[in-house]
């Protein structure tokens, strides 16, 4: 085999451009935390080298209001040194870093030039905890060696037979953290994560064409549900996200204060002011955006009047008002006094009611509000999970910021789950190693992010709520 | 004496405004394909990625003509004497050649510029970057390099063999 190989690089007018040494990797693929023995070989006796990781910074690419895809950049990491033998030789031990997944070129290094080369192939692993518990335990899934590449950033979680979204770990360095509630029967229950950066999972990554065989086609765990009362979530009210603290307008003349600048929509905002005409009238001013993407009308910002209140003989004021029920993301509170002025930034946060009826007959009418979706192409939707499997999205920028779902019941009875997840709407999946637009065949858009803090622009909550099915 | 002087400096700026404000002559799209070789761990003639030691990758482009957004055939490449060849990572170029369309072993339908490269059997693992240069007779030029490859993306990425 090798001297036919040799004929057909003859043949084919080609050489090999050898490296003055060789590397050898034991072993040569694995989770991490591998140990790793790297031996180089071929190299003058004496020579100082450095074993070089290749890896990448990644992120998220938005814009103002857009998404832009994933974004990279080269890294090199030195994780070993050694002086070569007499006989040329090094041998040098490393334990494989947590990063992404898949393919890692390794560099030996001498002097800033390159001696040898070889890959390594950090393979993904899957694990779950706690192993058991009554329906609603929360279960923790960690899945690290996710990439950061196209083909290598979207491994999809299934919950039994269900689809439940997406696992991302682009800002995580390869690792994702999801936290699924036990649903189902008391009994065995499997979860699978299966690659493919498409809307649903890629279920015969063996035969694809960059299939590399270090990398699992499918990783599992067993989760079991055991007799007992349900887990409750948290109420809706503790899952929101932690207010911003208090913050000022800046430049000098009037000026105006607030205790927190994020809140959910109905969270008490406490403003004062001061610097301003004394005994005036003082109008307090929003801004927000209206409009939507399917129209073709587009949207615009606009302002309007909050409230109105005057100023005291120094020139300042107070106010507490709740959250606008508006879109979410930021906004600007201004106050006006005739030629007087003064405007912060205030950031509407995502929230949820709980579940409407709590507890509803089978097959029967059951109803969801999201306040504060934004309208950004990373905020405007939030994709639901019921028991675990994914069954749509709903967009709250045409509606201010308020999305009403309507759902029927399941028909089994006992406590049902129902998951929110922030998702990307739409924009430009341009990544390393991917197409230049998104299609039908090649997308990760309008999946839910369960590892939702990984997710793009905004920071956003998730949200877990929970009802009870009872025949009459 | 002075203004034959001027005349050069003015010809001279104009050349230099041309050549950086110059439309390509050219466009480049490529692909890499399995092709039948010593080592085979999948379907021929199906783009791909991932190689092993010993399989031969075939590279292959086609060449655009930037003002008339023509993908030249065989008789434009020989009028214009266009050459091609692919730049891997750590390797000799390749040369890519250009066979006539219906020509003999030539499948069906246009033919495009074809760089045949066998791995060798040591070659280390890991992730190569490429790119294809084009250049006609004229000296015009035009390259085309997978995005994101500068970090492993997109690259040939050559797996230990099994």
């Amino acid at each position: 085999m090798r001297f036919l190989t040799g004929l057909l690089v003859l043949l084919t007018g080609v050489a090999f451009a050898q490296l003055p040494g060789t590397l050898e990797l034991q072993p040569s693929s694995g989770p991490a935390g591998t140990q790793v023995t790297a031996t180089v070989r071929g190299l003058t006796a004496g020579t100082s080298v450095e074993l070089a990781w290749m890896s990448a910074d990644a992120g998220w690419r938005v814009g103002d209001g857009t998404f832009d895809g994933i974004t990279a950049t080269e890294t090199r990491t030195v994780l070993a040194t050694a002086t070569t033998a007499a006989d040329g030789t090094a041998s040098m031990a490393f334990t494989v870093p947590e990063d992404y997944g898949y393919v890692h070129n390794l560099f030996v290094e001498s002097g800033g030039e390159r001696m040898a080369r070889q890959g390594f192939t950090l393979v993904p692993t899957l694990s779950i905890s706690p192993a058991s518990g009554p329906v609603g335990t929360p279960i923790t899934i960690t899945m690290t060696g996710i990439g950061y590449r196209f083909w290598e950033s979207v491994w999809h979680l299934l919950y039994d037979g269900a689809h439940s979204g997406w696992m991302s770990a682009v800002t995580g360095r390869g690792t994702a953290v999801v936290t699924l509630p036990a649903s189902g029967a008391v009994g065995l229950h499997t979860l699978q994560a299966i690659s493919g950066t498409h809307p649903v999972a890629y279920l015969n990554q063996q035969q694809s064409p960059n299939y590399k065989p270090a990398i699992p086609t499918v990783l599992s765990a067993v989760f079991e549900v055991t007799a007992g009362g349900a887990v409750q979530p948290p109420g809706p009210g503790a899952q929101t996200l932690p207010r911003h603290g208090s913050a000022a307008s800046e430049g000098t003349g009037p000026t105006v204060g607030v205790d927190h600048t994020s809140g959910p929509v109905g969270s008490p905002i406490a403003l004062h002011a001061s610097g301003f005409p004394p005994n005036a009238a003082v109008e307090l001013r929003w801004s927000t955006v209206t409009g939507n993407r399917i129209s073709g009308g587009g949207w615009d910002e606009s302002e309007r009047a909050l409230t109105s209140t005057e100023t005291d003989a120094s020139g300042a004021f107070t106010l507490s008002f709740p959250t606008p029920d508006d879109l979410g993301g930021g906004h600007r509170i201004s106050a006006v006094s005739g030629d007087a002025s003064a405007a912060l930034s205030y950031t509407i946060t995502p929230s949820v009611s709980a579940v409407s009826p709590q507890v509803v007959a089978p097959g029967g009418d059951i109803t969801i509000t999201l306040k504060g979706v934004g309208w950004t192409a990373t905020a405007n939707i939030y994709t639901v999970l019921l028991d675990n499997g994914y069954i749509g999205y709903g967009c709250g920028f045409n509606s201010q910021g308020d999305v009403t779902i309507h759902l029927k019941a399941p028909g089994g009875e006992g406590t049902h789950f129902l998951g929110i997840y922030p998702s990307i709407y739409q924009g430009s999946v341009v990544s390393p190693g991917g197409p230049t637009t998104p299609d039908a065949n090649a997308t990760y858009l309008q999946l839910p992010m369960l590892n939702h803090a990984d997710h793009p622009g905004e920071e956003l909550p998730a949200f877990l709520l929970a009802f009870e099915v009872r025949s009459e | 004496m002075r203004r034959i002087q001027l005349s050069f400096v003015v010809v001279g700026v104009l050349w230099l405004l041309a050549t950086v404000f110059a439309n390509p002559t050219y466009f480049v799209k490529a692909d890499m394909v399995r092709a039948d070789g010593p080592v085979l761990h999948g379907p021929v003639c199906v783009p791909n990625s991932v190689f092993y030691p010993g399989e031969k990758i075939v590279f292959r482009a086609s060449v655009i003509d930037a003002l008339t957004g023509a993908e030249l055939a065989f008789e434009d490449v020989q009028a214009r004497g266009l050459k091609a060849s692919v730049k891997l990572e750590g390797h000799d170029d390749v040369a890519m050649f250009f066979p006539p369309a219906g020509g003999a072993d030539v499948p069906p339908g246009p033919s495009f510029f074809r760089g045949p490269f066998v791995i060798p059997a040591d070659a280390p693992a890991g992730a190569y970057a490429w790119h294809i240069e084009v250049m006609d007779a004229q000296g015009n030029t035009a390259t085309f390099e997978p995005i994101g490859q500068t970090f492993g993306a997109n690259s040939v990425t050559i797996q230990a063999q099994q």
